[in-house]
């Protein structure tokens, strides 16, 4: 039981930031009907912005993030601009051939500008253990978890009660009547793809002391995908769940099967999902319309 | 965009005679590097067409098509060098297996829409690359697998030899890829690509089209891995990493999706270029993801596209199309 309890702190811990991932490409699925395959990028923008203003410009660890997360804000609005708006009228695979082009264009661009080299994110919380009950933790742990259900509960929040949420919430039910009641389509795509972009980033950031930042690390990022697959693509409360299942479900695979495939597990759950029930645990399936 | 647009027939069969007569002589007068180059961009026109048979006919998306060339390279790779099988043989069982795995994607396609068929080929890429990586006993993981010179009777085939090998495939497989779009199948995958529902109503039967199109779209990629496997003599993972699966669909956008030149065209593109950009090699990978957003945003139908004028309304006479609103009008 005990050893159960130590998987399941990993799994929560993978999975709180699988969760934001998640929750982000639910934002953009919902509002602009598009898998974003930049997703995973957008997060190891963040934590690269985050290293490079405290490691390089000497910025506090709060400004750090604060403008890291500001600057994903920005690139976020930027590559709705030129990746998806042009793209409106095209067929839905060119859009998604766009935000492949789009993170091929993010990693190999952050490559040029700051080499092969591996980087370390100086740890913000102290990352000795200490043991509840029996069970290891870290303030690390603790402290990723927290932040990202606040920050989740916070979107969720944002989306129920704020006015530019119905706006988003709205736009994703039905574009043109959204557009007709007043709420501004395109204002709507912008704030969506700004705010997965933090979500991504936010997940990027917590990520990084936890591993080795490469331009390459985004493709975690994807692991958020599965997990949005997992819970429903389109439902923002299913996507945060999957994401943290598949965060206790990876980690229960690599104890128990091996810690090799475990991604080969996870791969193979977003396959059997697809197969078996395409909307996920709490998603709505697909209706076909003439 | 139907296929029997494009040039007038005469200009198109002098272009094949120039074409297979070029492949054919190259030989003797390239150095070995380059003929080595022209040979990767047969192979990986031969991958490339195969994303085109189920992407740009079909509609069906496939962001993981190196999965199937990982499929056909490590199967020659494997039982040449583990069961001393020939060539030959792990040729066609190479390309048929990769067809296997690409019916087993095709059966979910049937209930799926474009994002979530994305999703899928994408998580098969991924799958098939993390088991290459991680089935040591069986693939040799990250070291590669050595691939024995293929033979024939006695005669031991080198790279610069192989090539002939090659174009032979290429030719056989392009003139198959051909036939294949002018038949019924092939217009039957055009008729889905243009809509499902009416290509339903108009009695195409969706699942085994699917199904079929993601099967040969699979069979070319495995045979472009069969084929890698026996000019490059090695097979490792990073071969068949996302980004090649990328750089596939980067050649067809660029080329010219939903044509035969298309692909042919975009292989020669990006096999050549990042050889001629050898010092900037950091650049290769941004450059070619920034030509496929410019593509998709200015020119969706390629440098074919470029080349040849817009099918559909654009082409019409613009006196008969007044003449139709006309009588619409006075309807």
């Amino acid at each position: 039981v005990l050893f159960v309890a130590q998987v399941l702190v990993s799994g929560l811990t993978l999975g709180s930031l699988y969760a934001l991932t998640a929750l982000g490409f639910a934002i953009i699925f919902r509002a602009t009907a598009v898998v974003n395959f930049a997703q995973g990028e957008m997060m190891m923008i963040g934590a690269m912005l985050a290293l490079a203003l405290h490691a390089d410009y000497g910025l506090g660890y709060a400004p750090a993030f604060v403008f890291a997360l500001a600057g994903a804000w920005c690139m976020g609005v930027v590559i709705e601009r030129v990746a998806y708006r042009p793209l409106l009228n095209a067929p839905i695979f060119t859009v998604i051939l766009s935000t492949v082009a789009v993170g091929q264009m993010l990693r190999s661009g952050v490559r040029i500008v700051r080499g092969h080299e591996l980087a370390l994110f100086p740890p913000v919380v102290s990352p000795t253990p200490f043991t509840v009950g029996g069970v290891r933790l870290t303030f690390l742990n603790v402290a990723i978890v927290a932040i990202a259900v606040v920050v989740l509960l916070a979107f969720l929040g944002f989306f129920r009660w704020t006015r530019t949420g119905w706006a988003m919430r709205a736009t994703a039910q039905n574009r043109d009547a959204a557009a007709l009641v007043g709420v501004s389509v395109p204002r709507v795509f912008s704030m969506s793809w700004g705010i997965s972009a933090v979500l991504a980033a936010t997940a990027g950031i917590l990520l990084a002391p936890l591993i080795t930042i490469t331009p390459d690390m985004g493709a975690i990022g994807i692991k958020g995908f599965i997990g949005a697959i997992l819970g429903g693509y389109n439902s923002l409360v299913g996507s945060v769940v999957g994401g943290f299942a598949l965060g206790v479900l990876e980690n229960l695979a690599g104890v128990y099967i091996s810690s090799a495939f475990k991604d080969v597990v996870t791969f193979c759950v977003l396959i059997v999902v697809l197969v078996f029930r395409p909307a996920g645990m709490f998603g709505t399936p697909e209706s076909r319309r003439v | 965009m139907m296929p029997m647009t494009g040039p007038p027939r005469r200009w198109r069969v002098v272009l094949c005679v120039v074409g297979f007569g070029g492949l054919l002589l190259a030989p003797s007068v390239l150095p070995p590097y380059p003929q080595f180059v022209l040979s990767m961009t047969l192979v990986n026109a031969i991958a490339a067409m195969g994303v085109n048979l189920s992407m740009g006919y079909a509609g069906q998306v496939s962001i993981g098509h190196a999965g199937f060339v990982a499929i056909g390279a490590y199967t020659t790779a494997i039982l040449m060098a583990k069961m001393a099988m020939p060539f030959w043989l792990t040729l066609p069982l190479g390309g048929v297996l990769a067809a296997g795995f690409g019916v087993l994607i095709g059966l979910p396609a049937l209930r799926l829409s474009h994002l979530y068929i994305s999703m899928v080929t994408f998580g098969f890429g991924q799958v098939v690359g993390l088991i290459v990586l991680n089935w040591v006993a069986l693939t040799n993981g990250p070291n590669g697998l050595a691939v024995p010179f293929v033979t024939l009777g006695r005669y031991v085939f080198s790279s610069e030899s192989f090539y002939y090998v090659i174009v032979v495939v290429f030719i056989v497989l392009l003139w198959m890829a051909r036939n294949f779009v002018y038949s019924r199948l092939g217009r039957g995958f055009l008729a889905i690509r243009e809509s499902e529902m009416a290509a339903e109503a108009m009695g195409v039967h969706l699942a085994r089209y699917k199904a079929i199109a993601f099967a040969v779209g699979a069979f070319y990629g495995g045979a472009a891995g069969c084929l890698y496997a026996g000019l490059s003599n090695f097979v490792n993972p990073d071969a068949f990493v996302f980004i090649v699966s990328v750089l596939y669909l980067t050649m067809n956008v660029v080329g010219g999706m939903g044509t035969l030149a298309g692909p042919l065209l975009g292989a020669t593109i990006f096999t050549v270029l990042p050889e001629m950009l050898r010092p900037f090699a950091e650049y290769k990978d941004f450059l070619s993801g920034a030509l496929l957003l410019a593509f998709l945003v200015f020119f969706p139908r390629g440098l074919v596209g470029l080349l040849t004028p817009a099918p559909g309304p654009a082409r019409l006479d613009p006196r008969s199309a007044t003449t139709v609103h006309s009588a619409a009008d006075e309807a």
